[in-house]
């Protein structure tokens, strides 16, 4: 009898007075989101793409961009470049973000919590930070190569610029994604069911590899997934840590906006990534099913029957080797190796963060670490730069107004979809997750494009309208969730209690969602503040916000005030998280 | 549970009561709240199949069925919190139909308790008397005296996640009371608690029934608690009432087939009318009823206690017996019919062993079939 609760979305025969004869159903709330979508992502989107196939002159339609693309070989090594070191980073995050995620959903739930900030941290400083590290710590004579050096390893010197050092700074930079992405999955499995293998006769292995890693394999697949698809738009790490053989199409589209401005060439680049985009998205769907990353219908297999062939194969594969591997070893050790493992990628996620206050506060002239003496000359430079202090300020501005503009849109939008039962639901919430599916840079351009027409080119407006639409997905995600667990009977009792709807709101609802509005908000702030790509493109090099005065200051020259920059940064960014992360509900 | 409460007031009223009769024979009772015509539609679905319903003023009344019969929707109907696709909700004669949930003044103890989480025990029970304005000076002794009545007065700083579930069921019981609403609506509120909590539940409702003198209406799915609590029963099936009656009249003198399946467990055995006589599986019995048309489906319906084992004309094989402590349930197997009986708990029959068993002249209880398809 409880399913029979008030429904908002069917309409009643008329049959009284002083009666509403048609309710809307409350979805149409997320109707301003769904319109800012509309303008600011598929229309400019669709304009470039529009543009690169059609001829400047005539406006006929025409393929000639994409002929002069594909006949420059170096378009197409770029084009296999992305492709490659995409896959290459997706299969280091899978395997190294796999052991870890274990790791912490074997956890208890307290002891989790505090080991998931090392996790999240790393999550929410952004990768032009972490990259950079890299730079001054495996520099020629940095310490990575001095260890390395100490202990007799001859080629510790050339550690940066190669296809390595880019595959190892992407995967730094989205392993903590792929580990989040996999934790849920992992979380709901039901922690009987491999004790309950074992009394029917598993070993130890054969209960790991052939219960959890099925049961767990929608999240893993997801996580693939995601990075691969952010994968491809990335830019920041091959052109910081790569060599010119690491060029990727982002930076080819940069170059073409910016230096070139042949905004031809660069729609049909950024179509081609939106092609590549949603292909691997169409192919995802067709062999794991799109239910596994929404986290819905875990369980439910769609492994083609290929797929589910080779997949067992490994699996039984893995079981032997496990099994043979535990008749000589004992169990500890092999627990001792995954902790020891598991600590010391951590270790390695977490130390951009803890490296840069050491390099800001030393007196050299250049970055150097470990730091040889003690100074604040740095701060000092950084705070009297007008450059410095101006972008900093423009940047929280910003990151202000980002954060209530966002959490105004997806906060409307994200109640109407947490009361609606339409079955257009999925659909919309797909929608509010396209920004993050559509490649980042893809996005830039296709503003930079339209905004180039209208006048919101350099200005501080249109970089908080293009991080609005960036940061829509994860604010939205956040108070959907909030609202989701929010308990609507609670209004009912206060409604029976005498509460007028104006109560209910002020004295139920608002108390009740508060913490996670906060935590939508910060989220939006923090997205805004670390936000690269866009602010490339739209400032237009005259708004400069700190990250890309930040990568201006990296490219051109690096100096010990970026330092000081990165420690305000990670400064703010670890505040409004530790807050945020409190807020949030759970 | 053989809890069965004291029979108040028993009404000759009948099935699917009219208004008109019912009113008329309880006159010496006003009506807190009248349901006419009332009638709720979702799509294609009907939940609610336009209802009669008189509730006297300081009853408890229970709405009982099976989930889906429509008593939850009803509930909410009369609470204002869905509004009705026909028909009307009176209360004290005034037509309260679209009044605003907050304008009704009725209570509500919602199934889950629904408890504000951000308050404490003390402040969620304030909370109706600060909606209606009341002085903070004048509001906690209120609470204090309310939450007393409760037992819960040594918890009210904590908050409702701190406090088991009988605790959080106290708290809404006591958030309902403290205004003194003339109307009490509960929703399954013991659905969530162990049977023997339940039961000490069971006792304080009745108890706080008894010393407010508030009109409750209570709605279960639970027969035995519907039994055990009520002045009256109001039995619901498909979005209709099936019966009202008393606890006792309800179980003796079922009005259908569906009213003596769902209370109690009986022995049902079912056929066609011919002539004086009804064609069942056991042979022809007399129906007792005049005027019944030849071909008729009905059944006759013999409680366990008025069910004789080891005497009689018939026989059966057990099936399955049950140990219930006092007595010993036994199920026999007659022509394809299950024949409930008990028996003193030293009896020890063996499964298959052939029984015989009747019943005493005029324990069989003829009632139409109203599930049958024709």
């Amino acid at each position: 009898m409880s399913q029979t609760t008030a429904d908002p979305s069917v309409s009643c025969a008329p049959a009284a007075p002083r009666r509403r004869l048609w309710r809307l159903d409350t979805l149409w709330l997320s109707t301003p989101g769904l319109i800012y979508l509309a303008v600011l992502l598929l229309l400019p989107a669709g304009a470039l793409i529009l543009l690169s196939f059609r001829d400047p002159a005539t406006g006929a339609f025409d393929l000639s961009v994409y002929r002069n693309l594909f006949a420059a070989g170096v378009y197409v090594k770029t084009l296999v470049n992305t492709f490659v070191i995409s896959l290459q980073v997706t299969g280091v995050c899978v395997l190294i973000g796999f052991p870890i995620a274990v790791w912490l959903a074997g956890m208890s739930e307290r002891r989790r919590r505090m080991a998931m900030w090392l996790v999240l941290l790393p999550f929410w400083v952004s990768p032009l930070l972490k990259n950079f590290a890299w730079i001054v710590l495996l520099a020629r004579k940095g310490i990575v190569a001095q260890i390395l050096n100490g202990l007799g390893m001859e080629g510790g010197l050339d550690l940066l610029y190669g296809r390595g050092a880019v595959v190892f700074g992407m995967a730094h930079a989205m392993l903590p994604i792929a580990i989040l992405t996999m934790l849920p999955t992992m979380l709901a499995i039901d922690t009987r069911l491999q004790p309950a293998a074992m009394t029917l006769g598993a070993s130890r292995g054969q209960a790991f590899w052939r219960i959890f890693l099925p049961l767990s394999m929608p999240g893993v697949t997801a996580a693939g997934l995601l990075i691969f698809v952010m994968g491809l738009g990335f830019f920041i790490t091959p052109a910081l840590l790569g060599s010119p053989r690491e060029t990727v199409l982002g930076q080819t589209l940069i170059t073409q906006v910016q230096k070139l401005f042949n905004m031809r060439l660069a729609g049909a680049l950024a179509t081609l990534l939106l092609v590549v985009t949603l292909l691997t998205i169409a192919l995802y769907d067709r062999v794991f099913g799109m239910s596994s990353v929404s986290g819905q219908g875990a369980g439910k297999s769609h492994h083609g029957r290929l797929s589910a062939r080779v997949g067992n194969a490994l699996i039984s594969l893995c079981a032997q080797v496990t099994d043979a591997a535990a008749r000589v070893l004992p169990t500890r050790l092999s627990r001792w190796s995954l902790t020891i493992f598991v600590w010391i990628i951590l270790f390695v996620l977490i130390v951009p963060v803890i490296a840069f206050p050491p390099m800001a506060f030393n007196s050299a002239s250049f970055l150097e670490f470990p730091p040889t003496s003690f100074s604040l000359k740095w701060f000092e430079a950084y705070l009297t730069s007008a450059q410095w202090t101006g972008a900093t300020v423009r940047s929280a501005v910003i990151a202000l107004a980002v954060g209530a503009l966002s959490t105004l849109i997806a906060g409307v939008a994200a109640y109407g979809m947490a009361r609606s039962r339409s079955k257009l639901n999925g659909l919309v919430f797909l929608a509010f997750l396209l920004p993050m599916i559509v490649p980042n840079i893809v996005i830039a351009v296709a503003l930079f494009y339209v905004f180039a027409q209208i006048g919101l080119i350099a200005t501080d407006l249109g970089i908080a309208l293009g991080h609005t639409l960036t940061a829509l997905p994860i604010v939205f995600v956040i108070l959907l969730t909030t609202f989701r667990s929010m308990d609507w009977r609670l209004l009912q009792a206060a409604a029976t209690l005498g509460a007028s709807r104006w109560q209910q709101i002020r004295m139920i609802l608002l108390p009740l969602v508060k913490g996670g509005t906060i935590a939508g908000f910060l989220f939006g702030v923090l997205h805004s503040f670390e936000e690269l790509t866009i602010a490339i493109f739209v400032g237009a090099g005259v708004k400069q916000t700190l990250p890309k005065q930040m990568w201006d200051d990296i490219l051109l020259s690096i100096q010990p005030t970026l330092a000081a920059a990165s420690v305000f940064v990670i400064f703010v960014v670890t505040i409004l998280f530790v807050i945020a992360e409190k807020c949030r509900p759970r | 549970m053989t809890m069965t409460s004291p029979i108040f007031e028993s009404q000759p009223a009948t099935s699917s009561t009219t208004a008109a009769t019912l009113t008329a024979t309880t006159s010496a009772r006003a009506s807190k709240l009248q349901v006419r015509g009332l009638a709720k539609t979702y799509g294609p679905t009907v939940a609610l199949d336009h209802v009669d319903l008189d509730v006297h003023d300081g009853e408890l009344l229970t709405l009982l069925g099976p989930s889906g019969s429509g008593k939850t929707t009803l509930l909410q109907l009369i609470a204002g919190l869905t509004e009705p696709s026909a028909g009307k909700v009176l209360i004290d004669g005034v037509d309260q139909t679209f009044a605003p949930v907050n304008k009704r003044g009725i209570g509500v103890v919602f199934q889950n308790y629904a408890l504000f989480p951000h308050m404490s025990v003390s402040e969620n029970v304030a909370f109706p008397l600060k909606m209606r304005g009341m002085a903070s000076a004048d509001i906690a002794p209120k609470v204090k005296k309310v939450l007393e009545t409760v037992g819960l007065a040594h918890a009210h700083t904590r908050f409702p996640t701190q406090l088991s579930g009988g605790q959080q069921q106290r708290v809404a019981l006591a958030r309902c009371l403290v205004y003194d609403p003339a109307i009490i609506l509960m929703d399954e509120p013991l659905g969530a608690l162990d049977a023997k909590l339940r039961e000490i539940m069971q006792i304080e409702i009745k108890r706080i029934h008894r010393d407010t003198g508030a009109t409750i209406i209570f709605v279960t799915h639970d027969q035995e608690e519907a039994l055990a609590l009520s002045d009256r029963i109001c039995l619901m099936s498909d979005g209709k009432i099936a019966q009202i009656d008393t606890p006792r009249k309800i179980y003796a003198e079922p009005q259908s087939l569906f009213v003596a399946d769902f209370i109690g467990q009986s022995t049902i055995l079912k056929g066609r009318v011919a002539g004086a006589y009804l064609e069942t599986p056991l042979g022809p019995m007399p129906h007792g009823h005049a005027g019944l048309k030849d071909g008729v489906a009905g059944a006759l319906v013999i409680r366990p206690e008025d069910m004789r084992l080891n005497e009689g004309p018939y026989e059966g094989q057990v099936v399955e017996t049950v140990f219930a402590g006092s007595d010993l349930r036994v199920i026999l197997d007659a022509a394809g019919c299950a024949i409930m009986t008990r028996a003193p708990a030293s009896f020890d029959p063996m499964i298959g062993e052939t029984l015989r068993f009747g019943w005493a002249q005029g324990a069989a209880r003829y009632v139409p079939d109203d599930h049958s398809d024709d």
